[in-house]
């Protein structure tokens, strides 16, 4: 399969605070992963709350500055040396879906205006008739009526709102979709039915599609392969059937013991792994493995220094225990 | 942009916009509307009744000096003869220019001032606002009489003076809107799509402030035109026989045996700074429904 984006030791840090007097403090947002996103596929990108998997995702279109290390998109744009012009192709090909639907339409602009944004930014020679043409198209594909064009975002339901933004995204035919967290923000019966949208629209358009989530339940139902990040790094990664049957992170595997399962017998016997703690500050990791100081199969080696992604089992993993 | 459906044989039906709905919520608060009324018609005879009442505002009458109220002379007269219902609505027309053209300045200044400090950031927000802060150290009368040494007395000056003062107030609303605008995710997404950052600001940032800004904008007319009337009261600016609202209230002041001399021009102030609160007030309502 051809590799549509190529991530190499990708770095995000933010720089804190730092004046006259002060020592600038770095935010290790994301620090050193390495991944390949294949085209066709989906690709689930799991974790907790500030794990960086966000930031991740920002960096990737652009809304983050990558610090260091490349990312190849379509084996020739390096995004982290991207000039302007560059970035314009890569916006045509990759697009954003955000989190919140509703903030991420502009109140002031009708929705044809929304939609066609990206179009007349991208495409400044096409003409209006066209525009508006494809805009029509595009609202159909998403499952809009043609008699909502001139409507205002706060005149539709949050699932609206999200079908919208998913016609902005889609407009300029992407190659790449990044769902960073599209369906947290609503209630589970338009969860469903974005989601099976998104499914349609990835068989229909052959999409490939960055899905970000803290729901493993969406997923595991989603998603091919799944890579798990924990304060910025990667911990496992593989298809689907082998971090679920055959998990070897402890970290995966307590991210895994805390979905509840819909059987309220099994879910009663079922052994949760807790976590002790909280997520060390991402602006002074632990020295050694990053998840040492949570990990409850943790041994000196692993405080002392941090151990390498191997390929195991046929997936990527991040710890010295699951390599020996 | 704007999409004419009409010819593809879609019903579209364009819902009211944002500011169709403001002025029909506008058009409900009878005290806005009024106070709205009061300003278009006290600007439209400010503009009208120097223009064919017959008598200039500096034609002199010796034999008329300090009448009191007549129908020959429904405001009276000063102490040189001269009409004072004329003097009060030319009076006005100054004070209103200078309010509106200074408006005008601070809107356009303020605004983009703003929301490039604020949309940009880092080191050249913070260049631009220490730059503001040291401005809104000097002391506006001082201020003045130092532009007034420098360049001569003239009523440009009490215009540049004004509006050199109160775009500050405004650059700082608007900068603190846009940092909260910047950081809205409809922002981001047009980033992704490739948007530069003026056209950024020009589409989406400047139409979501508007609203704040013009109640602001509403709020700070009035206040220009204390401004303007402290400044003539003062003698500076605007010069005989020329006058402004503060001109004529400061002869009154001191012609207090004259009522009639005060009352007028003052009321018509009190009228006019009133109306601009009430209607301003009533806009914010009107741009912020609960």
């Amino acid at each position: 399969m051809k590799k549509i984006l190529e991530v190499k030791n990708l770095k995000v840090h933010f720089e804190l605070g730092g004046s006259m007097f002060k020592a600038k403090r770095v935010v290790h947002a994301v620090d050193g992963v390495d991944f390949d996103v294949f085209e066709g596929e989906t690709l689930g990108i799991v974790g907790e709350s500030g794990c960086g998997k966000s930031s991740l995702a920002r960096a990737l279109c652009g809304l983050n500055k990558i610090t260091s290390g490349s990312a190849l998109f379509d084996g020739k744009i390096d995004l982290a040396k991207a000039s302007s012009k560059e970035w314009n192709e890569v916006h045509k090909q990759m697009q954003f879906i955000f989190q919140d639907p509703v903030a991420a339409l502009d109140p002031r602009m009708t929705v044809a205006e929304i939609i066609s944004e990206p179009l007349v930014t991208l495409y400044p020679d096409m003409k209006k008739d066209q525009v508006l043409q494809k805009v029509l198209a595009t609202m159909k594909l998403v499952g809009l009526t043609q008699n909502q064009v001139n409507r205002y975002p706060q005149e539709f339901s949050g699932g609206q709102c999200q079908r919208i933004g998913i016609a902005r995204a889609l407009i300029l035919e992407p190659k790449i979709l990044i769902c960073d967290e599209s369906v947290s923000a609503l209630d589970v019966s338009i969860k469903a039915q974005i989601i099976n949208l998104l499914q349609e629209l990835q068989q229909q358009l052959k999409l490939t599609i960055l899905f970000i989530s803290h729901d493993l339940g969406v997923v595991k139902h989603i998603c091919k392969r799944i890579l798990v990040m924990y304060l910025g790094n990667i911990m496992e990664l593989g298809n689907k059937q082998t971090i679920y049957n055959n998990t070897l992170h402890p970290y995966t595997k307590a991210l895994l013991s805390a979905v509840p399962v819909a059987n309220p017998s099994t879910e009663k016997t079922k052994q949760i792994q807790l976590l002790e703690g909280d997520l060390p500050s991402p602006v002074n990791p632990p020295k050694g493995c990053v998840f040492s100081t949570r990990c409850p199969q943790a041994e000196d080696r692993c405080r002392a220094s941090r151990p390498e992604g191997k390929i195991v089992q046929e997936h990527f993993v991040t710890c010295f225990k699951a390599v020996s | 942009m704007i999409f004419k459906t009409k010819n593809l044989n879609i019903d579209a039906p364009a819902t009211k916009g944002f500011w169709r709905s403001v002025f029909s919520r506008l058009s409900r608060n009878k005290l806005a509307m009024a106070s709205g009324l009061i300003i278009i018609i006290l600007t439209l005879m400010c503009i009208v009744v120097p223009m064919f009442s017959g008598v200039s505002y500096d034609k002199t009458n010796w034999s008329e000096i300090m009448q009191s109220p007549s129908m020959a002379h429904w405001f009276g007269t000063d102490s040189l003869g001269r009409d004072l219902f004329v003097r009060s609505f030319i009076g006005g027309r100054i004070t209103f220019e200078i309010a509106f053209a200074a408006a005008f300045v601070v809107l356009l200044v303020g605004i983009f001032y703003g929301a490039i400090a604020g949309y940009v950031g880092g080191k050249v927000d913070t260049v631009m606002m220490r730059i503001v802060d040291v401005l809104y150290g000097i002391p506006f009368l001082f201020f003045c009489i130092l532009l007034i040494t420098l360049f001569g007395n003239s009523m440009a000056l009490s215009f540049v003076a004004i509006a050199a003062i109160s775009w500050l107030d405004m650059s700082r609303i608007v900068r603190g809107q846009t940092l909260s605008i910047k950081h809205k995710e409809y922002v981001e997404a047009a980033m992704v799509s490739g948007v530069s950052n003026f056209k950024i600001i020009t589409r989406h940032v400047i139409p979501n402030l508007l609203g704040v800004v013009i109640v602001y904008a509403a709020l700070t007319v009035p206040n220009m035109i204390v401004l303007s009337a402290v400044l003539s009261f003062f003698g500076l600016g605007v010069t005989e026989p020329m006058t402004s609202w503060g001109l004529l209230i400061s002869d009154g002041a001191q012609n207090m045996e004259a009522w009639w001399l005060l009352l007028f021009p003052a009321g018509l102030m009190i009228i006019t700074l009133l109306s601009f609160a009430f209607f301003a007030n009533g806009l914010r309502d009107a741009l912020d429904p609960r």
